[in-house]
Order: structure tokens, then sequence, then C-alpha cells
């Protein structure tokens, strides 16, 4: 039997894209650490509360701090946030789930109860009492959110998990030999991401939506710059015509962050669907 | 009601159908007869619109666009399918056409009950003279059956619920997408009853790679080839004189005349069932089976649909835990080299079990070329678990090309770098064979192996596997409800019978008309080693 030797196929170019998603990571990475010295400085000036000008392009606030500056410097910090967040829950529930369907007597009832447990206790007044005795900075508030919040993930996670794991190509591929990292990494991971990322991008909403909640209610440390400071720092001229260029600008970056989430999260749902293909 | 005009479609730069034009009469039925990967079943999910893809024209680069575009007219009962819009087939689908999958899809929503199917599609249509009970009964079904869910149903079952379903809201239009494909003789003839049920008020298109089926039911037939029609007439112009040198191939192709296999193997048994009994919850499926299984020697096992023959094949690879009885193994299929880590459970590596459902059996993202190299890499031991089983090499390259060679694929990169998940039915299921073969194997399990396959590579997928039983020597346990594929490959054949609930004797050999008998001297051994063992064969 002689077969005609087909042709390397070009792993290079196969993988462009994901190539080039590194390469954005990394240079987005880049500019959130430099950002502190390539955006002008948030200082006090005597112009206070000025409204949009040549000079300050979004009004200034009730200290003469540039609103744009503000908006600037806290978009990577709300943003690296949410998403530091979201992954940080998004781990934690994977492995909870993963341990219970490895270990599916101890280690199913332990992490169920654990779920149980975490729903039950409202997590939202727990974050704020935690938040009023110790006012958070970024790190913290990375660690307390997951930890209050990766409970929303572990069933979902254990269901696709045990999905994956009955179906006949993993048991035969099991049965051929192969290790359980070995499958994890190039037959249930792949297969599972779509509701990886749906999770993720549902995550990152919440903890928008949280972060943005906690420092609105001054819950965070006070030189932390985002968006929902930002908005806090405006409830107080409300009643004046400040709040146009005060309220608007961080109110609008929330909303278009969720937008963009939200439209994400259908493309990808819309484009797993696509992939799903010619054979059900 | 259904006619068809200058229809093209295309995956990405390679064209699947091209200019097809057919019209089909409410009355009539007319059969595609295609080899298998022709793109038959893309067709019947076209003209539903389940397929996802879109038009030609509103594509700018088609060389660079990957999944499905069509172009040309598909009028079904009265609308355009291919340029009506969402709502329109929401309505169309199952009011007006109906389409029967191939099985191997798991079409049935494994949360529900038989019963739950059926009163969601008598809801759906608002069909009230008539109770589930009623719907089994006109359509053949075991009443038993209602309360199961999918996964207790047997291939065939499944295949009959689903034609049942989808003929309830009486449909102007059905697609019959290899409905046959998986049933044993006898349930092929229930199932081609249940289609010929009022089958004078609607148009039917009969998708299928099975001459025989085509020229008993239709009343016209198209010969698909490299995705052109290359000729139609009535069931009896083709069988007489075919003008096309293609559909004097697939129709007058005399069914397996391979050869009878030579003189009896004499080598020692590989393997020995001993009192195996298997039930899913209080259904028991098999009851006290023994036989036993010698090298190069291939045993066919029969038995109408639902009888408990692909549990056999699970257990007997150790897919399923074993609840009664022995699997005993001979030293010669331990794996010569010793393995880097201990196979699970009582069977060892050195077995290819070809799976019943290709598609579930093969892990969808993964290529032609990875699910080879995967298996090669596995059964070398050389698979660490962070690299991705590697297909550059030439000596891997050389083995998978062989193996997609000896099952009939083809061995260019572009199917070598195609997606499981894109292949079809026919093509996938040989795949599965090919990864079987790929492990060296002593012992093949295969399960229906050429259920969804044309005659041609049914004939070639028979003949690998009696060329690899007559040169390897490799056992076969096949698990088949086609009597000819038996016929041309086994040396020995068992028939099971279904379990009726109360206890009944469910064995018989098909050649002796006895009940097995059990051997008690197996019943400690762990392994048979040389101890000369008491045949129960003549």
């Amino acid at each position: 039997m002689s077969a005609p030797t087909p042709r390397i196929p070009q792993t290079i170019t196969r993988y462009r894209r994901q190539v080039l998603g590194l390469f954005a990571v990394v240079i987005l990475t880049l500019l959130i650490a430099a950002s502190d010295a390539l955006l002008p400085a948030y200082v006090t000036s005597t112009d206070t509360l000025q409204p949009p000008s040549a000079r300050h392009w979004l009004g200034t606030n009730d200290i003469g701090q540039s609103v744009l500056t503000g908006l600037l410097r806290a978009t990577p910090v709300t943003v690296g946030l949410a998403l530091l967040t979201a992954a940080l829950a998004l781990l934690i529930g994977l492995t909870m789930a993963g341990l219970a369907v490895v270990f599916p007597k101890k280690g199913r009832a332990v992490v169920l109860h654990l779920t149980d447990m975490a729903e039950i206790v409202p997590s939202i007044l727990l974050l704020l009492l935690v938040a009023a005795w110790h006012q958070p900075g970024a790190a913290e508030i990375i660690l307390l959110m997951a930890v209050l919040t990766w409970h929303d993930d572990v069933r979902i996670l254990r269901s696709v998990l045990l999905r994956e794991i009955g179906r006949e190509n993993i048991r035969l591929a099991r049965h051929m030999g192969a290790s359980w990292p070995y499958l994890l990494l190039h037959h249930i991971l792949p297969a599972i991401l779509p509701t990886l990322t749906g999770v993720y991008l549902q995550n990152v909403v919440q903890a928008v939506m949280r972060v943005a909640g906690l420092a609105f209610l001054g819950l965070t440390a006070g030189d932390l710059l985002t968006w929902g400071s930002m908005l806090q720092d405006a409830t107080g001229y409300l009643h004046t015509p400040a709040w146009q260029w005060l309220l608007l600008p961080p109110a609008l970056c929330l909303t278009g962050f969720l937008l963009v989430l939200t439209t994400l999260d259908q493309r990808q749902q819309r484009h797993a669907r696509l992939r799903q293909g010619a054979n059900p | 009601m259904i006619e068809l005009r200058n229809l093209s479609l295309s995956v990405g730069d390679t064209a699947l159908l091209q200019d097809i034009n057919l019209s089909v009469a409410t009355g009539e039925t007319l059969a595609l007869l295609g080899p298998s990967g022709a793109g038959k079943s893309s067709l019947a999910r076209l003209l539903l619109r389940l397929l996802e893809g879109q038009p030609s024209r509103t594509l700018r680069h088609k060389a660079r666009h990957r999944g499905f575009h069509w172009s040309g007219q598909a009028i079904v009962a009265g609308t355009d399918v291919l340029s009506a819009s969402v709502g329109q087939m929401r309505h169309l689908r199952g009011n007006q056409i109906g389409l029967i999958t191939q099985s191997l899809s798991d079409a049935l929503n494994p949360q529900l009950t038989m019963r739950a199917h059926v009163a969601e599609v008598l809801a759906l249509h608002q069909i009230t003279d008539i109770t589930p009970e009623q719907v089994f009964a006109t359509f053949n079904l075991p009443p038993e059956l209602l309360e199961r869910r999918p996964a207790y149903l047997s291939g065939g079952e499944v295949q009959r619920v689903l034609i049942a379903l989808s003929l309830l809201p009486k449909p102007k239009c059905l697609i019959l997408d290899e409905p046959t494909a998986a049933l044993d003789p006898a349930n092929q003839a229930l199932t081609v009853k249940a289609m010929a049920h009022g089958r004078a008020q609607r148009a039917q298109i009969l998708i299928t790679h099975d001459p025989a089926l085509a020229l008993s039911v239709c009343d016209h037939i198209a010969v698909l080839d490299q995705g052109r029609i290359v000729e139609t007439g009535t069931p009896r112009d083709l069988q007489q004189q075919p003008q096309h040198p293609k559909s004097r191939a697939m129709i007058q192709q005399p069914r397996d005349t391979a050869p009878g296999t030579a003189a009896a193997p004499s080598g020692p048994d590989v393997l020995r069932v001993h009192q195996l009994s298997h039930s899913y919850g209080a259904r028991p499926v098999l009851r006290n089976l023994s036989f036993s299984l010698r090298a190069g020697e291939c045993l066919a096992v029969l038995g109408p649909s639902g009888c408990g023959k692909s549990t056999l094949a699970r257990l007997v690879a150790g897919m399923e835990p074993l609840q009664s009885g022995q699997i005993l193994w001979s030293e010669a299929t331990r794996p010569a080299r010793p393995s880097p880590r201990p196979c699970p459970g009582p069977c060892p590596c050195q077995i290819g079990y070809v799976s019943q459902f290709p598609h579930r059996a093969l892990t969808a993202h993964f290529s032609v070329a990875q699910t080879l190299a995967e298996a090669l890499s596995l059964s070398q031991g050389r698979l660490r678990w962070l690299l991705r089983p590697r297909h550059s090499d030439p000596a891997t390259l050389t083995a998978i090309c062989n193996a997609l060679t000896a099952v009939s694929l083809p061995t260019d990169a572009p199917f070598l770098a195609r997606l499981t998940r894109d292949l079809s039915g026919g093509e996938a299921q040989r795949l599965c064979l090919a990864r079987a073969l790929l492990v060296q194997p002593q012992v093949i399990i295969a399960d229906e192996p050429t259920s969804s396959l044309d005659q041609c590579a049914a004939a070639e997928v028979i003949k690998t596997l009696s060329d690899l039983k007559q040169r390897a020597a490799i056992s076969i346990l096949l698990i088949t409800h086609a009597p000819a594929v038996a016929q041309a490959l086994a040396d020995q054949q068992l028939t099971l019978r279904q379990i009726s609930p109360p206890p009944a004797a469910m064995l018989r050999r098909a050649d002796q008309g006895a009940n097995v008998e059990p051997t008690p001297s197996l019943i400690h051994a762990a392994f048979m080693g040389d101890r000369p063992v008491r045949r129960e064969r003549s």
C-alpha cells in the first residue's frame, strides 16, 4: 500500500489569530502598567467645577481635577479589576467543579454543600460589611469579590464537565490509556471553551456592577479611582448644572463597557453555534 | 411539491452538490442514491434550513469562508426555503416538511421519556384525538418503551420513534435521511411500512446508500456522483439498463460476493465470555450468555434491535462495568511491552473498539490526522500530557495514511485537516475503524461497522476486516443486524433474542438451536493460559 505523502499543515498560519490575540493582550497590559507615567497628573487646581472648555475637555470637579484625566485613569483600574475578579472567580469555580467531578462521593458532597452555604449567605451584604470594616484596595477587592461570587459558576461548570466526561470519546480515549491531565487539556477544555467564555463574560458584567456599586457607596479605599468612585463624587452636585459633566461621562463609560461585553457574549455564542456546524 | 432548481451547495471552496434539478410531486417518492460523504445529509438539512451557512452571493471571499454556502432555488410546499425568513421556516418545519434524520445523530432529547416526546408533538400540533399509547400501537412500537428515556433505547427503536414523531403532524413533504441504515431486516420492513403510511398525501425524498431499499419503495431514483445527478429514472429502468457507469456500479453490484472464509482457524481462545448477565435497572438485557472467540476467528452477533447486542460489545470492550459473569482474556492479548500505566478495568489495551455511533466516539474539535495520531501515540505509550499528538513526522504520517487507505478514505492534506465534526456518517464510521486498526489490536470489537456505508465502501471495509483476520490472525467480534455482512465475514454466528420480562431462555445458537451450556471449570479462572477447555461448538 503506497499512499501519497501529504503536506504538513501550516501551523503558524493556522494559529495566526491566537498569536495576534496574545500580542494584543501583552500590549494592553504594558499600556496599563505604563498608564500612570503616560497620562497627565490627576492634580487639584483652582479651576473648580468648570464646565467643559478647550482647556478641560470634560470640565473639572469640585477640587479642580480634570474629569477627562480622571476617566482615563479610572478606566484601566475599573476594567482590570473586573477582568481579574471574574477570572479568579472562574478559576475557583472551575477548581471546585473539578473536585466535585473527580471525587464523586466526598468531593461532591463538600463542594455542593459549600456552594449551598455560599448561596444562602447574601454575598452583597457580606461584601458591604467587610468593605465597611476595612476599606479595601485593588488586590483586596479582587480577592474579596472572587471569594464571595465563585459559587455562581460551580453548578454550571460541574454539569458541563460531567457531560463532557461522560461522553463516549473521552471514555474511549481513557480506555486506550490516555491520562486525565492529557484528556483535560486536549479533549475537555477545548470542548467546554465556549461555555467557559460565556460564564467568564457574565462574571465580568457582574464584577463591573459590583465594583461600581462598592465604590459608589464609598466603601473602597479613598485613593482607588474607579468609575464608581467618580459617580459617587458627582452625587453632591446633582442639583447644580455640574452633574452634566461630573455624572454623565463615568455613567456613559460604564454603560458602554457593559454594552461591549454583552455584544461580545452574543457574538461568542453565535460563533460557537456556527462552529458546532455540520453534524449535531 | 418539492422542486430544486440549479441548487448548488459548497463547504469552503469545495463544491458538494452542483446544479441539482429535481422535482417530486405529491404522492411520489424519490430516492437520492449516492456514496457516503457525497453531501446527501447536508442537502436534507439544507431543505429544512437546519444547516448553518449563507447564500453564496452574500460572500465576499468564498475560498476563505469555512462554512456552508449555497445558491439556486429549492421550493418546498410552495415556499423557496433558501430565501425564506426565519418565521416562515419555523412555520414550515414540522407542519409542512418533516425530516427523519440518520439515527447516528442524537435527535431525541435525553431528558424526556418517549411519552413526553410524543405528548410534546401532539400538543404542538394540537392533535387531540389520539393518545401516545395509540400512536405507539399505530407505528408498531412496543408500549413498554413509552416510559423510557433515549439512552435506554436501541438504535433501531430510536429510529422508529423518530419516524412516528415526524409522521404525526402529517407533513406534506417528508425528507428521510437514511431511515433504515441502523435497522435489522425485521425492523427495516416495519419502517418501510411506517413510511408508506399515508404516502399518497405527501412528497417524499428518501436519501439512502442502499439500492435495494431505493428500488423497492421509490417511484423515481436519482443517482448522485461527485456532487452531480448523473442519472434519473424509474427503478425498473435503472435496474435493467443503467446508463451511467457509476449507477451501474452502485445498483447492480452483487451483494457481498466476498469469498467464504477459509477453513475454520484452530488458534487458541483469546476471549471467553462466561455466564454474562446485564440489566439496566430492573430490565434484563443479557442473561447467562457464554461464548468464546479463537484467534483469527470472526464471531458475528446477530439479533433484532434492542436485544442487547451493543451492550454486549460495550461490556466486552470494557466500556461498561461488568455486573455479573466473567470476561476472560488470554495472555496473548496483554501488551508485550510494559505499559507505562496499567489499563483500567479487566480488559487489555490491545483491542480496537468501533462504536455504533461514530460521531459520539470522536472528539469533535480534533482533525482526522490528530484523531489517528493520538491513537497511534497512545498505543505506543508515548503520549505525554502537555503535548498534542504530533502527526508531522514521516513515520506517523505513513501509518496514518496506511490506516486510512485500508478503510478506503482519502489521504490528501485537506481531508487530514478536516475536523471530525464535519465528516459524514459514513466517513466517521470508517475513521473509527481506522483508529481501531492503528492500535495494532489482537481483537477488534466492531459494533455495526458498515451500517451507514454505501455498498462500495461497505465491501471495502468487509474486505479489510477479512484480510486482517486472515493475515494478522486478528479476532473480530462483529455486531451486526445484516445477515449478509455476517455471512461474508463470520466463522461463527450467535443470535441473541430479546428477553421477555418474565424469565425465559434468551440465547440460542444459530447453528445448533440449543441453549449454550455454561462451563463450570472456568468459574474461578482468571486467565485461561494453556489449559484445555471444553468447547461447546461442534
